[in-house]
């Protein structure tokens, strides 16, 4: 087939489903790049250009990246889908860059928690995985609890994430939520880190950092993300992921149809298949990212991997994202000094 | 045993045979020089001699005992280098006194008047404030010397230490060694290329050819009578003529046949003559030749004279004249001609 | 002065083409350095808020305890880099200059091999190192000197051995020019006088040596005062050098004004050595 008999056919096809005779434009979405854009593609990306005959531009762009691409765009946006995992979109849809989706726009929205589609009333997409913080452990230790931290036998032995990392973030706001801190309050979560720096909990700031200390025996117990794990299990070392009872707070993921572009219903098809049972046990499988689809049936060996099923999924904690994001230069200073030597 | 005894000295740079077994005895108080073309080893034997370069055979022995395997701060000798060597980051006073500080026998003060006295022999102490730099190159030799002298030497080594110098400052720095050595009596070692200087100097000349000794002897009879083709061609001045002894007396390759007394037995034979022995006209004996070249050089003329295959020169006052096509005759007495050995 | 050249001798076309020599590195300059150092000035006096006084983002560093023990830090953490780097940059370039070319040469890649690494690989090189039951710290605790377990991992010892391997070749190159014009006459001098090996090099060497260390100290000193991946990667969060915070400041809090007038201090301090530098090297030659 030539390139321009396929390009037609891709024009006749886009027609049809916007319902509209407007020449085809590219479908233009964002990945994150590495490993993750390889199973974004290979998960979502070339399944849709199958089912709706498009072709789909990609543009690496992270999620603050993203959103400032999609503010300068905001009178000519290029992009159909955009990808948030920093809780961007709530800015986004404030800011009206966002189209609002209806849970009949979905045909998958009833599978999903209800957590992975509360802000679509508010104009923001669905969560389609979650990265899970939680307990890494090299099974010395059987961590239940967020407080296994303060009691581990020894603790030199403990790591914790740095604030500039997401995951060291949200270590400390979880800590906070475990001794009682509130988003307005963050001392009490503080107060944990020296506790845990005061046991000698070392901080580390970049996840090959985690993967050297958890390999040269330096440590054995850390809070990181449920992902990573699967990397370091990956690399030949024994490392269980545990979900602390309290709960685990978790990196949202979410896909959004942008406001503004001819082919809005093709972007929702986007999302719609995104958020599709078989496309996140893919990411489960491939990432070890949660699902956010109930439907999801995952094989026991992965299961006991990756934070599933109804309970596991009740007990992600989200914390709000506009507080967060609000708060990160302060709560960032406030912390340098705890923790400085 | 003399004061230095060197026995049997070998050194090889590589696959160089620098020195090929070197023994001389020099008496307490002399003046020895050691003269050679450039890569004759007469400089490695000094340095050898200080302890900068380890011998690989035979050894040094100085009053008595071997210092072969001694470094160099070890042996109290004096080595004065051609580049002077003077420390540039200390004034000329403290340059002087280096050796005593470094030795440290004595206190500072007695140093600072030793150093002073020293610089006074060489008359040099009203510059002890000086820094070397700022001195001229006579002045720079000075000091170097006061510096080598300021501490009785067992031993006084100079290499090359008028060879930067130009010709007038040359002769009066001669004149200064001569004198330093005579109220002194400092055993010195003296390594040069210049015969003239060697000749003048020292009682004493080791003649050094391919890293052996060519010929030693005290300097009035290694100028009367080379004894060597090389010696003699090297301390210049002299004509070396290939004849044939024959009964009835010497052949020269003119064909003209002389009678000299002592002649070797019959065969070939090498006749050295010295150009200043010999004179234009009728002699005792009379050469004839053709001049090739007149030289003139102030207060005498050479003529550089064809005698058959050979070439002779002449060394004569000005008041004898030929030009240059002349045939003429060149004369001499027999008592003059020497045998090469 | 007859043999001097004036301009008209020299050719018409001599001034077009010293401007056109000159250009490229007089754009670079100003456009990669002036221009943002000005920036940077600039910002540094914005005020975080109107009405304030322009030196409201300086007087927050000064007032500040944390950010003072973060510059003390990197301070100390400098010199103690500078000396450690003199001690040992000074006798590798010595033997370099005086060894056969072949060894001293092969010791001179050795040491300049490192530059040619990207920072980070090198840097995580030393955290393999440095860590838990790396070579380092096993080494320390053989020769008795710390615990079986130790680490040097996020500690400032940690941070001096891996700066000082980094900026080695800067001291070592800049030594080593100076040594290779001193006259091996003037040690050998020193040896026949009585002076030992080590005396000689205490004596002679080292003094002639000066001007090389000193400005290698200074490269060294500006360096290390200024670096922070190398800090950060090593030494760990916990012990924050002023360019790391910087860096934090400028990408994660984006207290930009903040950033800068940390940035200009850093600049002045450096300068601060600088100067006196070489007005006093410019006054010695002339």
């Amino acid at each position: 087939m030539t390139h321009l008999s396929k390009g037609a056919l891709v024009a006749v096809a886009a027609s049809l489903l916007a319902g509209t005779a407007m020449a085809q434009e590219t479908f233009v979405i964002n990945s994150f790049g590495g490993a993750y854009e390889e199973a974004h593609r290979r998960l979502v990306i070339e399944p849709f250009e199958q089912m709706y005959n498009v072709e789909v531009e990609v543009v690496t762009a992270y999620s603050a990246d993203a959103l400032a691409q999609l503010r300068a765009q905001a009178e000519n946006p290029q992009f159909d889908v955009i990808h948030f995992s920093g809780g961007q979109e709530v800015t986004a849809a404030a800011e009206g860059l966002l189209a609002p989706i209806t849970p009949d726009q979905l045909s998958n929205y009833s599978q999903l928690y209800p957590f992975a589609v509360e802000g679509l009333e508010q104009g923001q997409g669905p969560v389609y995985s979650v990265a899970v913080l939680g307990l890494l452990s090299d099974g010395e230790a059987a961590p239940t609890s967020w407080n296994d931290l303060f009691s581990a036998s020894n603790g030199e032995d403990v790591a914790i994430a740095d604030i500039t990392n997401t995951y060291g973030l949200l270590t400390l706001l979880m800590l906070n939520q475990v001794r009682g801190g509130t988003l307005d309050d963050i001392q009490p979560g503080l107060d944990a880190v020296t506790e845990l720096l005061d046991n000698g909990a070392q901080i580390l700031s970049s996840s090959p950092e985690f993967q050297q200390a958890f390999a040269q025996d330096a440590t054995s117990l850390a809070a990181y993300a449920q992902d990573y794990a699967y990397t370091l299990q990956q690399a030949g070392l024994p490392i269980d992921f545990v979900q602390p009872a309290e709960g685990s707070p978790g990196i949202y993921i979410t896909a959004n149809v942008v406001a503004g572009r001819p082919n809005e219903e093709l972007a929702r098809a986007f999302v719609d298949l995104s958020i599709s049972a078989a496309v996140q046990a893919g990411w489960a499988e491939a990432l070890r990212y949660s699902p956010t689809n109930s439907t999801v049936e995952l094989p026991v060996d992965l299961a006991g991997q990756v934070v599933y099923g109804d309970e596991a999924a009740a007990n992600l904690v989200r914390f709000d994202p506009v507080v967060v994001n609000a708060q990160r230069s302060d709560w960032t200073d406030d912390w340098n000094r705890a923790i400085a030597q | 045993m003399s004061f230095l005894e060197l026995s049997n000295i070998t050194k090889r740079f590589g696959t160089f045979e620098a020195l090929r077994g070197i023994s001389l005895s020099i008496e307490r108080g002399s003046f020895v020089s050691l003269l050679g073309p450039s890569g004759c080893g007469k400089t490695t034997l000094l340095r050898i001699i200080a302890g900068l370069e380890t011998p690989n055979g035979g050894s040094v022995v100085i009053d008595g005992s071997d210092v072969t395997r001694l470094p160099p701060e070890a042996r109290k000798l004096a080595m004065m280098f051609q580049s002077y060597a003077l420390l540039p980051h200390m004034t000329v006073l403290d340059n002087v006194r280096f050796p005593l500080r470094m030795q440290g026998s004595s206190s500072t003060a007695d140093q600072r008047q030793r150093a002073h006295e020293a610089l006074a022999l060489v008359k040099l102490d009203h510059l002890a404030d000086s820094r070397p730099r700022q001195l001229s190159g006579g002045q720079q030799q000075r000091v170097a010397l006061a510096r080598a002298i300021v501490y009785q030497p067992r031993v006084l080594l100079l290499d090359e230490p008028l060879s930067n110098l130009d010709a007038r400052l040359r002769e009066d720095m001669q004149i200064e060694l001569q004198d330093l050595h005579h109220r002194l009596g400092l055993t010195t070692i003296f390594v040069t290329h210049d015969q003239e200087e060697a000749l003048s100097l020292s009682d004493r000349v080791v003649l050094m050819r391919d890293g052996a000794v060519e010929r030693d002897a005290p300097a009035d009879e290694i100028y009367d009578d080379p004894g060597t083709p090389f010696a003699a061609d090297f301390l210049g001045a002299a004509n070396v003529l290939k004849v044939l002894v024959e009964p009835s007396g010497v052949r020269l390759s003119n064909g003209q046949m002389l009678t000299i007394g002592q002649a070797p037995k019959n065969g070939e034979a090498l006749l050295i003559l010295r150009q200043e022995d010999l004179s234009l006209g009728e002699g005792t004996l009379s050469l004839d030749g053709i001049v090739e070249a007149r030289v003139f050089m102030g207060t005498r003329v050479r003529y550089v004279v064809r005698v058959g295959d050979d070439t002779i020169r002449v060394l004569t006052d000005r008041d004898q004249s030929a030009q240059p096509g002349d045939r003429i005759t060149v004369g001499f007495s027999p008592e003059r001609a020497r045998w090469a050995r | 002065m007859p043999h001097s050249l004036r301009p008209a001798e020299r050719g018409a076309g001599a001034f077009g083409e010293s401007i056109l020599l000159i250009g490229p590195g007089a754009a670079l300059l100003i456009g990669a350095f002036l221009f943002p150092v000005g920036q940077i000035l600039v910002l540094s006096i914005v005020p975080p808020e109107e009405g304030l006084s322009i030196w409201t983002n300086f007087a927050r560093f000064f007032e500040d305890d944390y950010y003072l023990r973060v510059a003390w830090r990197t301070f100390r953490l400098s010199v103690i880099i500078t000396l450690v780097t003199a001690m040992i940059g000074f006798p590798l370039a010595y033997v370099v200059a005086r060894t056969p070319r072949v060894v001293g040469y092969t010791l001179l890649l050795l040491t300049v091999l490192p530059l040619m690494t990207s920072v980070v690989v090198r840097t995580f090189g030393w955290i393999i190192a440095l860590g838990r039951g790396g070579p380092v710290a096993d080494l320390l605790s053989l020769a008795g000197l710390g615990a079986r377990d130790a680490t040097l991992l996020h500690t400032e010892t940690g941070i001096v051995i891996a700066m000082v391997q980094v900026l080695l070749p800067f001291m070592t190159l800049t030594t080593l020019g100076v040594i290779s014009t001193i006259h091996p006459h003037l040690e050998e001098a020193s040896r026949t006088m009585g002076a030992g090996f080590y005396r000689t090099l205490r004596h002679v060497v080292l003094p002639l040596s000066v001007p090389g260390l000193v400005s290698g100290s200074l490269l060294v000193f500006a360096l290390s005062i200024s670096s922070f991946v190398t800090p950060n990667l090593v030494g760990g969060v916990r012990l924050p050098v002023m360019a790391g915070a910087i860096y934090q400041q400028a990408t994660s809090t984006l207290d930009w004004n903040f950033a800068a007038a940390q940035s200009t201090l850093l600049l002045a301090a450096v300068l601060g050595l600088l100067i006196p530098y070489l007005a006093l090297t410019r006054r010695r030659h002339g």
